[in-house]
């Protein structure tokens, strides 16, 4: 059993021993969890990634005359303003309002770290003790009064991996998915991952002191939705960004999801006893995650496969019975570079260890949004008498059942009932206007089929009946049974109903 | 090597590629093609032996011929060694080193872009 304080006083007296999480994968597996402890104090770990969840609140000192600031912008990106008179906060995702999705807060922010001049436009009302309506200036970090950084989430332990299912290219926060499965994206640093590190916050909380984008920086406490129970705990954190690196910093644009900023932080673990110790054994082949579907446009996406950190950083993995490449958006190279300089600053007695004055919390996970109306989903509008038919019928008979049963849409569905096809009025017209009246339903039916599923909300089928422009849709179940039909006139009765 | 061709459109009728291939003999390989109410533009890649001949026959029809050294560009000091273009790439062209910094092996790009835009930083250019 080490302290804080007995850590720190190797600190000062320059023989501390500090590794970073890496090294200390292979100290723990060759000397045991008891052994390590003796041996290492300090554990660094490190992360490079995209954490939209951050920005910097600023004091802008005071006019000449004064101003009550109500709106503000640096560089066409609004800032919030409902604070004291000239204080603000700039979130990293807002958007430019004259260069939308190319521009943003996080740019504003590495620009100021860099050391240029953003420009300010502020407005306000005018009142006895603030007369002034209109400011527009240049201005530093410098200039300002406090810039702090402060992240209201950042540092997950781990993240969910992304791919897609649909037929066209999806542009997420996950970076560009290809088509079909074509490629997978992750994020996190697996083995250096600050919070895998130290999973039930034994040596770390509020007031730890942290490595923030190349300054000292603290955790403030748990981020945003902490979710510690599920492996997805994540941290709130502070530093000053007038002693902040572009090295360490840096704008992002996702392509037609908008600004994000990669934010560097390192934490160091004191290792103050064997569990810790053991903990920080921790391998990419120790931490799972899901492979999820961001092909499916909903809270909860479905989970392909369970995969680990180990199996994503090798470049490929199995789907589906095929090999499809991975790669990372957070930078696994900047993370270990991050370890490394955090290690390098505690070994020169520049960087001491605070103890933490509260845990974070151990319990809690994050809830769903609380919606006030469920929406409508496709199964309690659709209609639930639907004639299906078969591949191989005629298209004679299908026309019968067409005109006898008043319908547009017929599914064709295959021996198990599953969905194969759809066929419709059109394609019967087409088909006698071709003299094929004779050929069997499998001859002209549409076999790419676009339909809904029972859960989705209703905006989701108004969507696909608009996209592809067309007039119904079945509704399937999990395994392609089609159990409903969805047509353009069900919407309308909707829409005239007021819902 | 690749070119980059624009072909006017005044000529834009004729069966341009095959002639060159007939007339030269040199392996083409057509990397991209657009072809549209104002002319065309295709790049193919060449045996490095073949270019010359291969860029005057274009010429012979009064197209504009130029050769594109570097198709894909990566700015060293923007790049963060993420890694994330390395699946978005249908040719392997982005592959990690064992420093764990990017290699580019531009020669096998076909300037699909489809790096450019999954790069966050900003880091990737195609065509220069």
């Amino acid at each position: 059993m080490k302290t804080i304080e007995e850590i720190n006083e190797k600190i000062r007296d320059g023989n501390v021993n500090v590794v970073d999480a890496l090294e200390m994968c292979d100290i723990v597996e060759e000397l045991g969890a008891e052994e390590a402890a003796k041996e290492v104090d300090v554990v660094t770990t490190g992360t490079f990634g995209a954490m939209c969840s951050s920005g910097m609140f600023f004091n802008l000192g005071h006019a000449d005359p004064p101003i009550k600031i109500s709106r503000m912008w640096l560089n066409d990106v609004e800032a919030y303003a409902g604070l004291a008179a000239v204080d603000g906060y700039l979130g990293v995702t807002q958007l430019s309002e004259t260069k939308g999705l190319e521009y943003g807060g996080g740019h504003v922010i590495e620009e100021l770290v860099e050391g240029k001049s953003v420009e300010l436009r502020a407005e306000g009302f005018g009142t006895d003790c603030y007369p002034s309506r209109k400011v527009t200036t240049e201005i530093t970090l410098a200039d300002m009064n406090q810039t702090v950084m402060l992240n209201p989430r950042n540092s997950y332990q781990r993240y969910n991996a992304a791919t897609n299912s649909t037929e066209r290219i999806l542009y997420t926060y996950m970076g560009t998915l290809l088509p079909d499965y074509g490629n997978i994206t992750y994020s996190g640093a697996g083995a250096l991952s600050p919070l895998y590190n130290d999973p039930n916050f034994d040596a770390i909380g509020i007031g730890t002191r942290i490595f923030l984008c190349g300054a000292k920086g603290y955790i403030i406490g748990e981020g945003t939705q902490h979710d510690p129970e599920n492996n997805f705990a994540t941290l709130m954190v502070k530093g000053d960004l007038k002693e902040m690196s572009t090295e360490f910093l840096r704008a992002a644009v996702f392509t037609r999801y908008g600004i994000s900023l990669y934010v560097g932080i390192g934490v160091p673990i004191p290792v103050l006893n064997e569990k810790i110790a053991a903990n920080c054994g921790v391998r990419d082949c120790d931490i799972e995650t899901n492979v999820l579907d961001y092909g499916i446009g909903r809270r909860k996406r479905p989970i392909l496969r369970k995969v680990t950190y180990e199996e994503l950083k090798s470049g490929s993995i199995e789907l589906f019975g095929r090999e499809v490449k991975c790669s990372s958006l957070s930078s696994i190279k900047k993370a270990e570079e991050i370890a490394k300089l955090l290690a390098k600053w505690i070994k020169k007695g520049e960087f001491l260890l605070t103890p933490a004055v509260e845990p974070l919390p151990r319990k809690g996970s994050a809830k769903p949004m609380k919606l006030a109306r469920r929406k409508k989903r496709a199964s309690q509008i659709m209609s639930r008498q639907v004639v299906v038919v078969r591949p191989y019928e005629s298209i004679r008979d299908v026309a019968k059942n067409l005109i006898k049963g008043g319908f547009n849409h017929l599914p064709v569905v295959s021996e198990d009932d599953k969905l194969v096809g759809i066929i419709t009025s059109w394609d019967i017209s087409k088909a006698v206007a071709n003299g094929l009246v004779d050929g069997k339903v499998e001859d002209i039916m549409t076999t790419k089929v676009v339909c809904a599923f029972e859960d989705d909300p209703i905006e989701t089928v108004a969507h696909k009946l608009k996209k592809y422009k067309i007039s119904a849709v079945p509704v399937v179940d999990s395994e392609r049974h089609v159990i409903g039909m969805i047509t353009s006139e069900d919407m309308s009765k909707l829409l005239a109903k007021g819902e | 090597m690749k070119l980059m061709i624009e072909v006017p459109k005044s000529v834009i009728r004729n069966p341009i590629i095959s002639e060159v291939v007939l007339n030269t003999k040199a392996k083409l390989n057509i990397e991209k093609a657009k072809i549209d109410h104002d002319g065309g533009q295709v790049i193919v890649s060449v045996e490095d032996e073949d270019v010359e001949r291969v860029v005057s026959a274009f010429k012979k029809w009064g197209a504009r011929v130029k050769k594109i050294k570097h198709p894909v560009v990566m700015d060293d000091n923007a790049c963060i060694s993420c890694g994330a273009c390395i699946s978005v790439c249908p040719t392997d062209v982005f592959s990690f080193d064992d420093d764990g910094n990017i290699r580019v092996e531009e020669e096998k790009c076909i300037m699909c872009e489809l790096c450019v835009y999954m790069c966050p930083v900003d880091a990737l250019n195609v065509l220069e």
